[in-house]
């Protein structure tokens, strides 16, 4: 008998919902609460519901399919969410631009860089136009203007390649622009005219960007997008495999389509940013440098590098040290002789992502001789989690693989951080359940930090035991061996017509991420000797770590019991990193001097681990608590 | 008094404390009692319970990992002590074991040894990234009722299908039965690849195991 009901999961949102096969896809995006564009209405004429499917199979073709997509896009199984029913369980890849509503990014960390020095340096030169006495070439007019503060320079050939229209439309006063000791760009001198930078972090699911006033030091715009490698799998270890799969795709690996997908995005992002900033005086021309940070395999992907090695043991990166490449050669649309810098890989899992985080963590007290004895944790929370433990100034760091339960993967009713997400749980005395969701609309299910809360809260109301067991003590349990669960929000009050529960299966994908995490923080103390009373500070970063309660965190044993006022969250520090590199060419090399240093620990064979992880699984004694 | 040692250690496996089960393990070769008699009065019992209630939906993974850690201190004792009395443990079929190359993902495969051996099998464990050649002569020395290969990673999965093959090449395929298993593995890739079983966990690698050795 054929199935009557199927299972879609709707990625990268993480929600799954189960559809009757007269159902489209479109439907178990409505049903769920996520939010499809679909400005026909469902008819399959206005291709704003552009859904790629990943895994299943779906009904055949229409017509209108056929004319909406390439015989490209068809193949990478491109569809239209109102055209398409399901005809097993499947898996939707929803692009970020079939999405109406945004999912929140993580874009804070705006403080102003105390220091400012950027690598790249501009002159205001006026030069004198040639004549039938002075015949010198323009070139050597800048040169001999330039001379007594640049002394002999290089020239970058683009700078040639226009170098008589630009010094002639500005009537021969220009703004020569060196990057060390390399010219890069020629500007007209207008008053006021500004020089940006590109920071960029790109994270496994997220991108953050921010366009930064090189001389003031000013974030002066920032946008942030999912990164649209998402399509090729939610995971590095899916990307890679994905590459390892198409052969066709690695011929050139400048050339692959996970490469020019975060270049488009890159690019889209910049265009956005100039827009958003609206100044006729500010182009692409007048981004002169950028600072681009991600784990290892992102980093490799977005330079064009081959990442095969990385998804296979022992996951060596195919370079480390840090790089710099112009930007002409990626088509990234900024100035095409900027120098785009790479900060230095750790390891195959830790990336020069991690290298900028421990800029504006670990560094302020790794370079201050009044707090040399310092003992500070930083951690980096995501589908892999990095943690850097600061001990007798050394800087010890591993990789814990967390897996993605905390982006809402694996977890019934789980979703990333987006508008209908519960992020808040609270369980009254009376034993009442209370949250509350982003932008305060109807809940459609629970984000990462909703989840934490749940548990610690159903944990503290003795409605889990220790063990992840649900007991028998609430009206809203429903304990069925493997059906166990517990109702958070009743089917009329919640956002779509389903109730909204946290089940068994959900603790259990709970208990094995933050045991995992737990085991690396257990295993980077235990190395260095220490307890979590020694340290003088915890450092929270990423977007997970900014909103979840690190109570919440402490209760579920996922971070050991330590004071709240050492606790620090931070926010993306990953991306305040790369704007302190874009606007301190001293940063650089405290970087370079960072990832020579650390030590860096793999847990996934260390003998204490298999140990650690076990004795982590399980929630901790209540009184700790206290 | 033995009753209420093995009492102890079953108890200590099904409540998940493995220092609990080592020290009643201490407390019962200090008693005297053999170390054979410990295993099959006191754990396997223990690991038994866990596994229903895994089964029936009570128990999840940290459960049984739990359970296995518990049950691998003990052996720590134990082995020795089998050993000095040259006593082997009594085998429902021998299991070479291994995560294969390019992949150190150790938990999982280390599971299904425990659970094998708590369910009388005879478990080789050859460890993580294990080459093609060494299960190929692993298997020709030891001759084993079944290999069991572990890959935990998308990227890493396709190595099963090598020693699968390298096994084929070396002649000795139909001498042993291959089973698969790992977080991305499934039925359908078991199939393909030609492996004579997979199981979603390991409870279910123990029953597969049961299987297709015939008891």
């Amino acid at each position: 008998m054929a199935k009557d009901l199927f299972t879609v999961h709707l990625q990268p949102i993480g929600r799954r919902i189960q559809i009757r096969k007269d159902q489209t896809i479109l439907d178990a995006a409505q049903l769920a609460g996520v939010e499809i564009n679909s400005v026909c209405g469902g008819v399959g004429i206005c291709e704003s519901c552009r859904i790629r499917l990943s895994k299943g199979t779906l009904s055949e073709l229409t017509l209108d399919e056929e004319n909406s997509f390439s015989e490209d896009e068809i193949r990478q199984g491109y569809r239209l969410a109102c055209q398409a029913y399901p005809l097993s369980d499947v898996i939707i890849d929803i692009p970020p631009e079939s999405l109406s509503t945004p999912q929140r990014l993580q874009l804070e960390s705006q403080q102003k860089a105390e220091e400012i020095d950027p690598i790249v340096k501009r002159y205001f030169i006026e030069i004198y136009p040639p004549s039938i006495e002075d015949l010198r070439s323009d070139l050597s007019r800048i040169r001999g203007a330039l001379t007594p503060s640049v002394g002999s320079f290089e020239v970058d050939y683009s700078v040639l390649q226009k170098l008589p229209w630009h010094v002639r439309s500005c009537n021969w006063h220009v703004q020569p622009i060196f990057h060390q000791s390399k010219l890069i760009q020629l500007l007209p001198a207008t008053p006021h005219s500004r020089i940006l930078g590109l920071a960029v972090d790109i994270g496994t699911t997220k991108v953050a960007a921010y366009l930064v006033d090189l001389e003031s030091g000013d974030t002066i715009a920032q946008a942030g997008s999912m990164n649209p490698q998402i399509a090729f799998g939610e995971d590095v270890i899916s990307r890679i495999s994905y590459l390892i799969n198409h052969p066709e795709q690695r011929k050139e690996p400048a050339k692959n389509l996970l490469h020019q997908r975060i270049i488009e995005g890159l690019n889209k992002l910049i265009d956005k940013m100039l827009s958003d900033i609206n100044d006729p005086t500010i182009s692409y021309e007048n981004i002169v440098d950028a600072v681009i940070v991600g784990n290892t395999a992102m980093h490799h992907l977005f330079a064009g590098i081959p990442v095969e090695q990385l998804g296979i043991s022992p996951y060596v990166p195919a370079v480390s040290e840090p790089l710099y490449i112009p930007a002409k050669e990626l088509g990234l649309s900024i100035a095409p002789s900027a120098l785009i810098y790479l900060p230095p890989n750790i390891a195959g899992y830790v990336g020069a992502d991690h290298v900028a985080m421990l800029l504006p963590t670990i560094y302020p007290y790794y370079s201050d001789s009044s707090k040399r004895q310092s003992n500070v944790m930083a951690i980096d929370i995501g589908t892999n989690t990095e943690i850097s433990l600061l001990h007798h100034q050394k800087i010890t760091s591993c990789s814990c693989a967390s897996g993605p339960a905390f982006e809402g993967a694996h977890i019934q009713f789980g979703m990333r951080a987006a508008p209908g997400a519960i992020e808040k749980v609270q369980i009254t005395s009376e034993k009442k359940v209370l949250y509350k969701t982003i932008a305060d609309q109807d809940p459609v299910g629970i984000s990462g930090s909703g989840i934490l809360d749940a548990i610690a809260e159903m944990y503290f109301a003795d409605l889990i035991d220790s063990k992840g067991m649900f007991l028998n003590n609430h009206p809203n349990m429903s304990i069925q061996g493997r059906n166990t669960e517990f109702i958070l929000v009743p089917a009329e009050k919640s956002g779509h017509p389903q109730e909204i529960v946290l089940t068994r299966r959900d603790v259990n994908e709970i208990q094995l991420a933050k045991g995992a995490i737990r085991a690396g923080i257990n295993i980077l103390l235990s190395e260095a000797g220490l307890k979590p009373e020694d340290l003088e500070a915890f450092i929270i970063a990423g977007a997970f770590g900014t909103y979840i309660d690190v109570r919440s965190a402490m209760k579920i044993g996922m971070f050991p019991f330590i004071p709240l006022e050492k606790c620090h969250q931070v926010g993306n520090a990953a991306g305040a990193g790369a704007r302190q590199m874009l606007l301190s060419k001293r940063y650089r090399q405290v970087a370079s001097e960072l990832a020579e240093q650390v030590n860096y620990i793999e847990l996934s064979n260390h003998p204490k681990f298999p140990d650690e992880f076990s004795k982590s699984l399980f929630f901790p004694a209540k009184e700790l608590a206290n | 008094m033995s009753q209420e040692i093995f009492a102890k250690l079953t108890n200590s496996l099904v409540d998940g404390d493995p220092d609990a089960t080592f020290e009643a393990t201490k407390e019962a070769l200090a008693a005297g009692i053999e170390p054979m008699v410990i295993i099959k009065e006191g754990l396997i019992p223990g690991m038994n319970i866990v596994g229903e209630k895994f089964s029936s939906g009570e128990y999840f993974l940290p459960d049984l990992i739990i359970a296995a850690d518990g049950m691998q201190k003990a052996m720590t004792l134990l082995e020795p002590e089998l050993l000095k009395r040259q006593q082997a443990i009594e085998s429902a079929g021998t299991v070479l074991l291994g995560t294969v190359k390019g992949d150190i993902h150790e938990i999982g495969k280390s599971l299904v040894g425990t659970m094998l051996t708590a369910n009388g099998f005879k478990v080789h464990d050859l460890g993580v990234d294990v080459p093609t050649e060494t299960f190929v002569t692993k298997v020709q020395e030891m001759k084993p009722d079944i290999l069991g290969l572990s890959a935990l990673l998308t990227t890493t999965m396709v190595m099963q299908r090598e020693v699968i093959k390298a096994l084929t090449e070396a002649g000795i395929r139909d001498k042993v039965k291959v089973i698969v298993g790992g977080a991305p593995v499934t039925r359908s890739w078991a199939e393909e690849i030609g492996a004579d079983g997979y199981a979603e966990d390991a409870m279910g690698a123990v029953q597969l195991a049961r299987q297709l050795v015939g008891k």
